[in-house]
This record gives C-alpha cells, structure tokens and sequence, in this order.
C-alpha cells in the first residue's frame, strides 16, 4: 500500500522506536491495549506524548501506576526530552 | 475520541467553565504560544473551585501542579483538554490522563493515533481503498490521490523533526546520568525554583 511506502522512514517506525524505548519488544507492541497492566498502560500514553511532542503537554499524575524503579527511569527520560524541545514543551507534573 | 470522552465525564460531573471574553479573531490570540488569561471560574457540583483565578502559562516553562485532593487540579487540566477552557489555537495539547483508556487498539496504534491529523489521513485511505477494491471509481481515486498528498506535505514538515535519541540513553545508565546532570546545568540559571529538573534531581538521589 501506497501510505506504508511513504510510512517507511515516518511516522510508524517512529513510534515503535518510542515504544521499543519505554521496554516494549516487538511482539508487545502490537497487543492490544487492554491486555497491558496499568504501569504499562502509562508507558504508552507517555508514548504518545513523545510522539507527538505538543506545546502543551499535560501530565495528570503520570507516575501513578509506576514502580519506583520504572519511575525513575520514566522521569528522567520523559524530562530529558522535554529538555531537548526546550522552548517548545510546557510540562506538568 | 479522547477529546469526547473527556467532555463528557465533565458534563456527567456537572462542571461549569467561564473565562475572560477573548476575540477569537485578534492576531494576538491567534499566534500565542503562551497562555494568558486574566480571569478563569470553574465550579463543580455548585462548589466553586476557581473564582475569577488568573492563568499564566508561559511557553517553554515547566510547572508542577500542587493542591489538597479534590481542589480542582485534574478539572482545570481536563478543561483545557477538552476545549472548555479556551487557549489559543496555535497551541497544540496532550492530555496523559491519570486512568490510561484501554481497548482493542494495538499499542503502536494507541502511539500513532495521538496525532489526530494524520491519523483521519489513514482511516480515510483504509476507506477509500476497501471501496475501491470493489471497482475502479475516478472520484474516489483522485480522492486517494490527495489523501497522499496531504500525508506528504505532513511529513515534509512535521515529522522531520525527530528527536528519538534521548530515548537511546534509557540502556545506557552512565552516559544518562552525565547528560542528565547536564541537563540540570541548564535549569540551574531558570528563576523558577519549581522547575521540573530540578524536583527530579532530588528524586535521582
């Protein structure tokens, strides 16, 4: 298909390569959301965020559902980015 | 979709919204990246929550949102999110929900629907070519045809910009904490002592 051609450096790649990066392997990636525990569920919303990387980012206690081992890398990982958009992310916490 | 529900588990909550008349039309407005607005009133269930606040929220900041339970803090991000709460447009948004919605949607799906732009690009394209497949159809071909036009013209701008390598250093723990610290230079000169880097510094401790 014509969209998965100009896909294959875009959007797609992009986005498992987010995923990938938050722990998700291949096969995980493509299970349904509603198959994943809350902690994981979390991963993939912050997915999103650093997916699309708005102006306004609005985190509504994103480290609910997290262990403190997984907190801290998220933490430092989700603000490292918002550092490299400096100027262009508002982060909450 | 998101959008919807949101609103709509405000209206089942019986929120109220209202905040300084703006001119929708002033190139000011229109070409913020900041949030400015004067006065903002929200009132859930009869109780008011804000009344006649200020909101400032300027570009490039981080802020923490700190208040007792139940004092409005997910309402006002909620009210943003869904529109209620008007910010200028040039502001795009994402609102991390603190219940995460589930369903069927693959996890990559989940990721690639935040941009809502080109997501309507690919349902569309699934559409066209499922009716396509019974029969050549010009109207809908030339319709497919600027459908791709338009996802190119998505990438020549938007998804050139891919900053991905931050991610790489989630396996590398020595070389994150180094550019962590660095990163916590950066802030160290920012006049707001709330800085996001700054509270996780001591988290990473």
């Amino acid at each position: 298909m014509k969209m998965a051609a100009i896909d294959a450096e875009g959007a797609e790649p992009k986005a498992r390569r987010i995923l990938f990066g938050l722990g998700f392997d291949s096969e995980m990636q493509d299970r349904p959301t509603r198959e994943f525990s809350g902690g994981w569920r979390m991963r993939i919303s912050l997915a999103r965020a650093l997916f699309i990387e708005p102006t306004l980012l609005m985190l509504d206690e994103p480290t609910n559902h997290l262990g403190s081992k997984t907190l801290l890398k998220l933490m430092s990982n989700c603000l490292f980015v918002s550092s490299f958009s400096e100027g262009e992310t508002n982060c909450k916490l | 979709m998101l959008e919807a529900s949101v609103k709509a588990s405000l209206e089942g909550a019986q929120f109220a919204c209202s905040q300084t008349a703006i001119d929708e039309k002033d190139p000011m407005w229109m070409n913020s990246l900041d949030i400015n607005i004067p006065s903002i009133t929200i009132s859930a269930y009869n109780k008011n929550l804000f009344t006649d606040a200020p909101l400032t929220i300027a570009h490039g900041r981080h802020y923490g949102l700190v208040g007792p339970n139940g004092k409005g803090k997910s309402t006002l991000l909620k009210m943003i999110a869904s529109g209620s709460l008007k910010i200028p447009p040039r502001i795009d948004k994402l609102y991390v929900e603190q219940e995460v919605h589930a369903d069927e949607t693959p996890a990559v799906e989940a990721v690639l629907m935040a941009d809502k732009v080109r997501w309507a690009l690919i349902v569309e394209e699934r559409t066209l070519l499922a009716e396509l497949a019974s029969g050549p159809n010009e109207a809908l071909d030339a319709r497919l045809a600027t459908v791709y036009e338009e996802v190119l013209t998505l990438y020549s701008t938007f998804f050139k910009k891919i900053h991905i390598k931050p991610l790489y250093f989630i396996f590398y723990p020595r070389l994150q904490q180094r550019l962590f610290l660095l990163h916590f230079d950066n802030h160290s000169f920012s006049d707001n002592p709330f800085s996001a880097s700054l509270l996780t510094f001591s988290f990473y401790q």
